[in-house]
């Protein structure tokens, strides 16, 4: 098929992502005629319940004949095991090349033959783990404004209350806001949660960072250009929406 | 005790040296007893901008090492009573002094003199830490481009997190036409990112490069606006008020400038 028939074709709707029950918890049968953002959507569209199996229970992933990227892999890693906190057990394929991917990765090549019984002693030491372990801070607020070459990075939500200058960043796993001058980087749902948003007070970055998206701003084009916006991820797309309310609440 | 301050800006060519040797120029006319150490290692210009390359036997790198005492590393300008520049040493790079050695440069520099201007060289590294470690206040320099204020930023971040206080502002080489055109960055475009208290405003000036070549820093005779606008700044670090310089005034231009602006405004 010619590739541009390839880039028109709508995804089959009816391609399911095959699963298997096995000894060792389940098994997931990849379908090669997706590319490879389809198998990603349709892994992260499954709800985070469905991949909880019993503590000594894993997965194992087929990816049949595909030959994967490097780039399936990280994105694989970060949205679907890192997010969703599952186990993989095995890595499994027909192709020699995403084998070798694989190996190099050192991820497992082969399904477990049979489940050890949990360790007592190992359990105990992670419930203990569990319970000393220090909250992660949902939510970090700077009160001042960041300066060029400034970072931070933060698993919850941020919140600058001050400007946000050229050459400074901000990496999320949650939201961020930005209550003065989005001048520099923002990466909100660093770690491939898709449900964030950005707000700036006044919006002047030519880029955005959401989830696995990133999205470019000309200023010359853009209507929004140093308006107060929201920027979310409707559906896999980027959306800016202008804060048009501002006047109105003056006026109350 | 001398009031250590130094220049810096992060870019480089943006008039740190310049800056240096005419504000040590103006504070000593004053009558103020100054010593302008260049901190700048391996890339000496300070002496050359003051016109003492000739003069210069030891620097300080001499004297941290003992080769020297410090006295017979000073330059001592003949043009102004109580101008001194203690020079850098050309021949060698910035790890050869430690910011503890700079501190203890500093602090035997202190009860001689009522200020001691380090001028910085660019970038973030070594050298810029080697020179602000002795330093208590700073001198920000910035032109109105955006790399240039992207830096000063940068630095304006680091020095704040040295505790360096106060941290002040220099917008250097500011063309007044271009400003209002609209080609240039204004002053509060400026001040507005960087959010520090702006020391003061020197416009472009060729009479700068014209001292520079002459070793002969502008605040030591010259009738400028840049001269000026340090004599300004020297005064406002004596704590003065001296209001700002009336720009606008710079930027009255010929007569085919004023026609050609007119045609540009009819086009909008």
């Amino acid at each position: 098929m010619p590739n541009i028939l390839k880039k028109l074709r709508k995804p089959d709707s009816r391609i399911r992502i095959k699963m298997e029950r096995t000894h060792y918890g389940m098994k997931f049968f990849l379908p090669e005629s997706l590319s490879e953002d389809e198998l990603l959507r349709l892994l992260v569209r499954i709800p985070t319940a469905a991949y909880k199996l019993p503590e000594e229970q894993g997965i194992a992933l087929d990816f049949l004949n595909r030959k994967c990227s490097r780039r399936l892999i990280l994105h694989m890693i970060n949205s679907i095991v890192w997010e969703k906190g599952i186990k993989i057990f095995a890595w499994l394929s027909k192709n020699e090349e995403s084998l070798k991917l694989f190996s190099a990765a050192g991820l497992s090549l082969t399904e477990p033959e049979k489940i050890a019984p949990p360790d007592p002693v190992l359990t105990e030491n992670i419930k203990v783990a569990e319970e000393h372990r220090e909250p992660v801070s949902a939510l970090k607020v700077v009160y001042n404004s960041m300066r060029s070459g400034q970072r931070i990075e933060s698993e919850g939500d941020v919140i600058v209350w001050g400007h946000l200058n050229p050459g400074a960043e901000i990496v999320a796993g949650g939201s961020v806001i930005v209550a003065g001058r989005l001048l520099g980087v923002v990466h909100a749902g660093g770690y491939g949660r898709e449900d964030v948003f950005v707000w700036a007070g006044c919006f002047e970055t030519p880029q955005v960072r959401i989830a696995n998206k990133l999205c470019y701003a000309d200023p010359k084009t853009t209507t929004c250009w140093r308006k107060s916006v929201l920027i979310t991820l409707e559906d896999g797309t980027p959306m800016i929406r202008e804060n048009k309310f501002e006047k109105t609440a003056k006026e109350i | 005790m001398a009031r250590v301050i130094v220049t810096t800006s992060g870019k480089g060519g943006v008039g740190k040296t310049t800056s240096t040797a005419n504000i040590a120029a103006a504070l000593a006319r004053f009558g103020k007893k100054v010593v302008a150490v260049d901190a700048d290692v391996g890339l000496r210009n300070l002496d050359v901008i003051m016109g003492l390359e000739n003069r210069v036997v030891y620097n300080f790198i001499d004297v941290i090492e003992k080769v020297c005492k410090l006295n017979q590393a000073l330059v001592k300008d003949k043009r102004v009573p109580g101008l001194y520049l203690l020079p850098a040493a050309q021949t060698r790079t910035k790890d050869a002094v430690t910011p503890d050695q700079m501190v203890a440069l500093c602090e035997e520099l202190k009860p001689e003199f009522d200020f001691i201007l380090l001028d910085c060289p660019a970038g973030i590294e070594g050298g810029f830490k080697n020179a602000a470690a002795g330093a208590d206040e700073a001198l920000v320099v910035t032109t109105p481009e955006i790399p240039s204020v992207r830096d000063a930023d940068r630095i304006i971040g680091m020095l704040e997190s040295m505790g360096k206080s106060p941290i002040r502002l220099i917008i250097n080489r500011l063309r007044p036409n271009m400003v209002q055109d609209g080609d240039m960055l204004a002053k509060d475009d400026i001040l507005d990112v960087l959010s520090i208290d702006l020391i003061g405003v020197v416009p472009e000036d060729e009479n700068v490069i014209r001292s520079t070549n002459n070793g002969e820093p502008m605040t030591m005779s010259l009738d400028s606006p840049a001269a000026q606008a340090y004599l300004n700044i020297a005064e406002r670090l004596l704590g003065r008020d001296v209001p700002l310089m009336d720009l606008e005034s710079y930027a009255t231009r010929g007569f085919l400038s004023k026609i050609k602006k007119f045609f540009k405004g009819k086009k909008k």
